[in-house]
């Protein structure tokens, strides 16, 4: 992505045009959101060891595509980090691509912290929140990136001079009081199946799960791993764009959300290829 | 824009055109005017603008950030000097501050396109005052001339086939009525990738416009007999003969996206003519790649100056305004030193655009 003195412009998108549905294709198991805590960076720390008793520390885990296409709670840490300059770490899970830097410049992220492991495993889940005193996770979260509000950030801000109502704090075990991972989806489709595929780039596309969940999920691909021709050739999609737009949704400015009520159900429907289904 | 603008804007669509000949180089320049470099910090700066506006009193320029969900208000000097809105989901709040912002009779104006709100604030203070509900996908408003309390509100409502909107700002209510083109109720994809209606009253008719169509319709208000214009191409995309057939047999996104290009706007100019801008756009990876064209209809009958290339140098989308004769777009440039964002101004000067377009046809969406 690069400047031109020409009438050619690039767009940093955000993806948010880019709204797809990820479908289709690992096998691992995601990395246990406490997990990171533990894994070492690359200056050789670990976030649990930035922590101390005196000095409790907030850990985002990012994968550098969380930050472009969907914005989350990021603005909001970003404000609270101004605030809170040695207590605030966002860690990335992978060096971003160029383009990634690039959009990570735009939001005024440095992507100085990077895990080292070079084989950590694709499938993960991020962004995950956690809070650390004295090496121990008190508190880790995923959550998605499309989400509006953080709860971890709204109880810090809420009890700026106590932190410790934001978490249990050691020697509690972590299995109680550690909140793992999203809401178990009722969904078949996602993330039940670690099948990654983008199927189709507009907007309404989504299988509706409950309620006020964030529904849509955009291609979370690592940008190395697809080819944009591939794009949509994993299954197919039926769109009763009456009903969907009856819903209140976010447009492509905001790819991975659309809301869906009680009662949405069976307004998109994704058909996966025989040979995804396989997988 | 006064009356004899409007008519002459009108009248200019009673003979549109169709299969029109290739224009040469146009009789309208582009001229650079001056830039300006916004102020901005760790904190208040713009991730991600969504649309841009210039106060019409001030010459302010104000911005809708669609990564922080606000509006950024900057001097003509640069300088931050307001910020309307927050993320959230309460009143005045932007859960996905949208393609939309104005000026309207003292008060800032900024779409919340995940809730489809349009939220109204003092221009003065930032007093959040009220948030009006609107119908569909937003793509402009507009003052009306005439009527300091109506704004119409350019929309494509595929639900209920609405294209305008027409809003009364002493009641709230918002009136709907328009049409919406038959593609865009045959072909998910158009409706679901260039989902933006445009909107510019025009006398005693409203002119309307889609972000992926290559017409621009006039209309009756609320709904009437219809004189299409077909803007024809130069330099940009040309839409095929069947665009829902062409987008129904391409199943990847990068490709749909590429099909066509993207209206991005609808201005008034002095003199009766008229603006369109369109980007061709490119998906690369995380990002897009566009070209900014503009098309600048005379007021004459059946003539113009198609696909003007803007010269922009920037690594983000660009948001466009018109403001008279002057083209401002808001702009990024990304080096390792980080981000810059910018405010660049453009003359249109010159004239009068005399490439002949192809007699009118009379039909409508």
């Amino acid at each position: 992505m690069r400047s031109r003195a020409s009438g050619r412009t690039t767009v940093g998108l955000g993806l948010s045009a880019l709204c797809g549905l990820q479908v289709a294709c690992a096998e691992a198991a995601p990395i246990e959101a406490r997990e990171w805590a533990t894994r070492a960076l690359r200056d050789g720390t670990t976030l649990a060891g930035r922590s101390t008793q005196e000095q409790a520390l907030v850990a985002i885990v990012y994968d550098p595509e969380d930050c472009f296409t969907c914005f989350g709670t990021l603005p909001a840490w970003q404000r609270w980090g101004h605030d809170h300059p040695d207590r605030l770490v966002m860690a990335f899970t992978r060096d971003p691509g160029p383009r990634e830097l690039d959009v990570l410049r735009r939001y005024r992220v440095d992507p100085k912290n990077v895990f080292e492991e070079a084989s950590l495993p694709w499938q993960t889940e991020t962004p995950v929140e956690m809070l650390l005193v004295d090496g121990s996770v008190v508190y880790a979260r995923v959550v998605p990136p499309e989400s509006m509000r953080s709860p971890l950030l709204e109880c810090l801000q809420a009890n700026p001079t106590d932190w410790s109502r934001c978490g249990a704090p050691s020697p509690t075990p972590l299995e109680d009081s550690v909140a793992s991972g999203r809401d178990a989806p009722p969904d078949t489709l996602w993330p039940r199946r670690f099948v990654r595929c983008v199927v189709a780039g507009f907007e309404p596309l989504a299988p509706f799960l409950r309620d006020r969940r964030p529904l849509l999920v955009v291609d979370g691909l690592p940008r190395e791993r697809w080819d944009p021709d591939d794009i949509g050739d994993c299954g197919d999609v039926e769109v009763d764009m009456a009903r969907v737009s009856e819903l209140s949704y976010r447009n492509a400015e905001s790819a991975r959300t659309l809301w869906g009520e009680e009662g949405d159900q069976g307004a998109i429907v994704v058909r996966l290829h025989p040979a995804d289904e396989e997988r | 824009m006064s009356r004899a603008t409007a008519a002459l804007l009108a009248s200019l669509l009673v003979t549109g055109c169709d299969d029109a000949p290739a224009s040469p180089a146009g009789e309208v320049r582009v001229d650079s005017l001056f830039s300006v470099v916004l102020s901005e910090t760790d904190t208040a700066y713009t991730g991600r603008p969504n649309s841009l506006a210039v106060d019409p009193e001030s010459g302010d320029f104000l911005i809708s950030d669609g990564f922080g969900d606000r509006v950024l208000r900057y001097d003509r000097t640069g300088t931050l000097t307001a910020i309307y809105g927050e993320r959230g989901e309460g009143p005045g709040q932007f859960s996905s501050a949208g393609r939309v912002v104005a000026v309207l009779d003292g008060s800032v104006v900024a779409a919340d396109d995940g809730r489809s709100l349009l939220n109204v604030y003092a221009r003065d203070d930032g007093a959040f005052v009220s948030a009006v509900p609107f119908h569909g996908t937003l793509g402009s408003i507009v003052a009306d001339p005439d009527s300091g309390h109506i704004a119409w509100l350019g929309i494509l409502d595929i639900v209920d086939g609405h294209s305008i909107g027409r809003w009364n700002r002493r009641t709230g209510h918002v009136e709907y009525g328009g049409a919406v083109p038959v593609e865009y109720r045959e072909s998910n994809a158009l409706a679901g990738i260039f989902n933006r209606g445009f909107v510019l009253p025009a006398g005693e008719h409203v002119l309307v416009a889609f972000q992926g169509d290559d017409r621009v319709y006039r209309l009756a208000w609320p709904s009437g007999e219809v004189d299409t214009l077909r803007v024809p191409t130069r330099l940009r995309t040309a839409h095929p003969p069947d665009v829902v057939e062409a987008m129904r047999k391409e199943r990847a996104f990068p490709r749909l996206f590429s099909m066509i290009p993207a209206l991005f706007g609808l201005y008034p100019l002095p003199e009766g003519r008229l603006l369109l801008v369109h980007f061709d756009q490119e998906i690369e990876g995380p990002s897009i790649e566009a070209e900014v064209y503009l098309s600048v209809l005379a007021p004459k009958r059946g003539t113009a100056c198609i696909d003007l290339p803007l010269p922009l140098r920037t690594d983000v989308q660009p948001r466009l305004t018109v403001r008279g004769d002057t083209v401002f777009a808001v702009t990024q440039q990304v080096d390792e030193g980080g981000a810059t964002t910018t405010v660049e101004a453009f003359l249109l000067a010159g004239g009068p655009c005399t490439t002949p377009l192809a007699p009118s046809q009379a039909a409508g969406p």
